[in-house]
């Protein structure tokens, strides 16, 4: 009786020549524009290589890679940029383990990672063959890696320890690991900062490092440290300042009627429109410039360095743009949230930090990470107004006179630093998105 | 119900005016609400109901009249709408629960914060009164995970949990599925029985004959007709009032 049999699901062709046949070949049409991207991408992938083993001058990257990493940074002092490193890459270890959701495949191609990278450096350094490949391979490749195996292999080695350790704290207590967790960021950010610059210039313990010593992707780094954690809280506040106004109430008349009434305050609305509006209606040269030139006048002193300078400047034109972003969150929360919050009696203050800026947040994980991303690579600019950051080192560095025409060496390097550090943050952010805030549904 | 916990009037409403723009919404309202009453409010769509039930806890403003809960004026002192607040539950159509917090942390939120009772205590309370409302195993579930009756019972439960004095209800069965309007309404029957001050906008006329101490019927901002659910329901005075009920009944 075969009517009686439960309805099999049919089997579906499975397997990569199923799925090429199906995404790629589908079509005569489909077929025709695959081969086509497919010639495009190779040929150029074959021209880099071509171009990376026979002509380039990888010496370049490798000879300056401290100077491109610290800038001038006293070598004396520099176990403290190498202790933050670790604070950090520990800790950030750690918050995978407990907040992150895929351990093991991040996990195993990490750890593939270093075993590559060892297996390439254990292969033995080849007599001086002929041919290109192997003379690019010994003269050029493996200093390279020399360069960054050590660093690598430490920080992977970090982040996996780090990782399982955070497993296991959030298996055996959530909550309690997770709180701890948040505390130790809040005391590792201004204890990096201050193991980079410093106290005074006279301290036996942590004598200052002048900023105008910063330079490299050491500097790149603090700028968007220092503008990533700034300007997040004011975008929040500029954000909600906007958005003050948004229910027109009346209320009584003086100054406390202004002061009670209830989250509806005209000018902060106004005040804050306008900074935002100016703010995004600028380009973040002119800041910067502005920035150079205000800074000291408005603190009444004139030697106000240029890296804070740079930092003010970068904190103020990001809060802006990160205050939008916040915005289009809160007005994304149903107004029966706000409503439901004013009803069972908690103040608007209570209201928005329990119930309407954690909905809020949450929706905008995505965009705001895009906007720090925007932010690292906004850093760049600083090296317009003098700063020797990533960007400003390799430009002075291809030009001394022994490293003439190695400029696309130099900026390729500098492209895959950028590229490694902003693909992580949107690893980490796909990760941050998935834990926890999969099971919101408003309702 | 004995007559003698009516004597004292929880809700005075005198006069109460209110415009949307040039709209008139609210024509001189007057109501008095006595400690323990159960009153069902019906009416058209448009016709105001909502909005007065939403003034009684400042969700909008009057622009004229006076309301008075638990001898405490409304005004735009905002002591006294806090102090209004916490005495009043409201329970919303669209439920308004908040999708980041469990279940537990909905309930016992009001509390921690504005009542400042400790967590253990808060906590308890939560869990008597998911009992009450009979979903003691969702208590660590989010929002999202429960059925729109468990939500709208949740709901219920958050309101109760600040102890109220009074309970408003704005159509809180307009957004459920059949099957799961009557385990809202059973939950509310127990709560009339219980003795609490409770006003009801709601379309669930069987509910509104059931529990109701009186009914007041809504039509362009003035409360036309207002009696016992046996009155209003058998005899109607008012030809507005006679027209949407067979309107009603039809369906």
């Amino acid at each position: 009786m075969v009517a009686n049999l439960p309805m099999q699901r049919p089997k579906l062709a499975t397997g990569p020549r199923a799925w090429a046949r199906k995404n790629l070949f589908r079509t005569w049409y489909d077929s025709l524009l695959t081969l086509i991207v497919a010639a495009l991408a190779l040929s150029a992938l074959l021209s880099f290589i071509q171009w990376s083993v026979t002509d380039a001058r990888w010496s370049v990257v490798t000879e300056n890679v401290s100077t491109l990493m610290r800038g001038i940074y006293p070598t004396d002092a520099l176990w403290r940029v190498t202790a933050s490193v670790l604070l950090v890459v520990g800790l950030a270890g750690v918050s995978w383990g407990v907040w992150g959701s895929r351990f093991r495949s991040i996990g195993i191609a990490l750890f593939g990672f270093a075993v590559l990278l060892l297996v390439v450096l254990s292969i033995q350094r080849g007599t001086a063959a002929a041919g290109s490949l192997s003379r690019y391979l010994t003269t050029q490749f493996l200093p390279l890696l020399d360069v960054i195996r050590d660093p690598l292999l430490i920080l992977i080695a970090l982040l996996t320890v780090g990782a399982l350790l955070g497993r296991g704290l959030a298996r055996a207590n959530y909550v309690i690991s997770s709180r701890a967790l948040v505390i130790l960021w809040l005391v590792t950010i201004p204890l990096v900062l201050l193991l980079v610059r410093g106290l005074t210039p006279n301290t036996p313990v942590l004598p200052l490092v002048p900023t105008s010593l910063w330079g490299g992707l050491l500097l790149t780094f603090m700028m968007a440290f220092v503008a990533s954690v700034f300007c997040f809280p004011l975008g929040i506040l500029l954000a909600l300042g906007r958005m003050s106004g948004a229910h027109a109430r009346r209320g009584e008349k003086g100054l406390r009627g202004w002061i009670r009434s209830q989250g509806n305050y005209p000018v902060v609305k106004i005040f804050c429109t306008i900074y935002i509006e100016f703010l995004r209606g600028v380009p973040l040269v002119t800041v910067l410039f502005t920035a150079n030139l205000l800074v000291g006048f408005a603190l009444g002193s004139t030697d106000i360095d240029s890296v804070v300078r740079a930092m003010v400047a970068l904190t103020l034109f990001e809060a802006a743009y990160v205050a939008e972003i916040v915005r289009g969150g809160l007005q994304a929360v149903p107004p029966g949230q706000a409503e439901a919050a004013r009803a069972m009696g908690l103040n608007p203050l209570q209201a928005t930090l329990l119930i309407t800026l954690p909905q809020a947040l949450r929706v905008v994980i995505p965009s705001l990470v895009g906007q720090f991303i925007t932010l690292f690579k906004d850093t760049s600019l600083v090296a317009i107004v003098g700063l020797l950051d990533l960007i400003g080192i390799a430009e002075s560095v291809r030009q001394k006179a022994e490293f003439s025409g190695t400029q696309r060496e130099m900026y390729v390097f500098v492209a895959a630093i950028y590229f490694v550090i902003c693909f992580s943050m949107s690893v980490a952010a796909r990760q941050l998105e998935r834990s926890g805030s999969g099971r919101t549904t408003t309702r | 119900m004995n007559d003698q916990q009516y004597d004292k009037p929880m809700i005075m409403v005198r006069d109460l005016n209110k415009w949307f723009g040039e709209f008139h919404v609210l024509k001189g309202v007057n109501l008095t609400v006595r400690t323990g009453e159960v009153i069902v409010i019906i009416g058209p769509s448009g016709s105001g109901k909502s909005t007065f039930i939403r003034t009684i806890n400042r969700l909008e403003e009057h622009d004229g009249g006076q309301i008075v809960v638990d001898g405490t004026e409304l005004t735009h002192d905002v002591r006294n709408i806090a102090r209004i607040r916490q005495e009043i539950g409201m329970v919303f159509q669209s439920f308004n629960l908040f999708p980041h917090l469990t279940v537990l942390q909905n309930i016992t939120l009001a509390p921690n914060w504005v009542r400042r009772w400790p967590r253990l205590k808060a906590e308890k309370k939560a869990m008597e009164l998911l009992e009450r409302v009979h979903i003691p195993e969702q208590a660590y579930k989010y929002p999202g995970q429960l059925s729109g009756g468990q939500q709208q019972r949740v709901a219920i439960a958050r309101a109760l949990a600040m102890e109220p004095k009074v309970m408003l209800f704005d159509e809180p069965t307009s957004a459920l599925d059949p099957e799961m309007i009557k385990e809202v309404l059973d939950v509310m029957k127990e709560l009339a029985a219980s003795g609490l001050t409770m006003l009801c906008v709601t379309h669930e006329m069987g509910f509104a004959r059931e529990v109701a101490d009186r009914v007041l019927f809504f039509d362009k901002g003035e409360i036309v007709e207002e009696g016992t659910p046996e009155v209003f329901f058998e005899a109607p005075r008012s030809e507005r009032a006679r027209q949407f009920l067979t309107q009603i009944l039809k369906h």
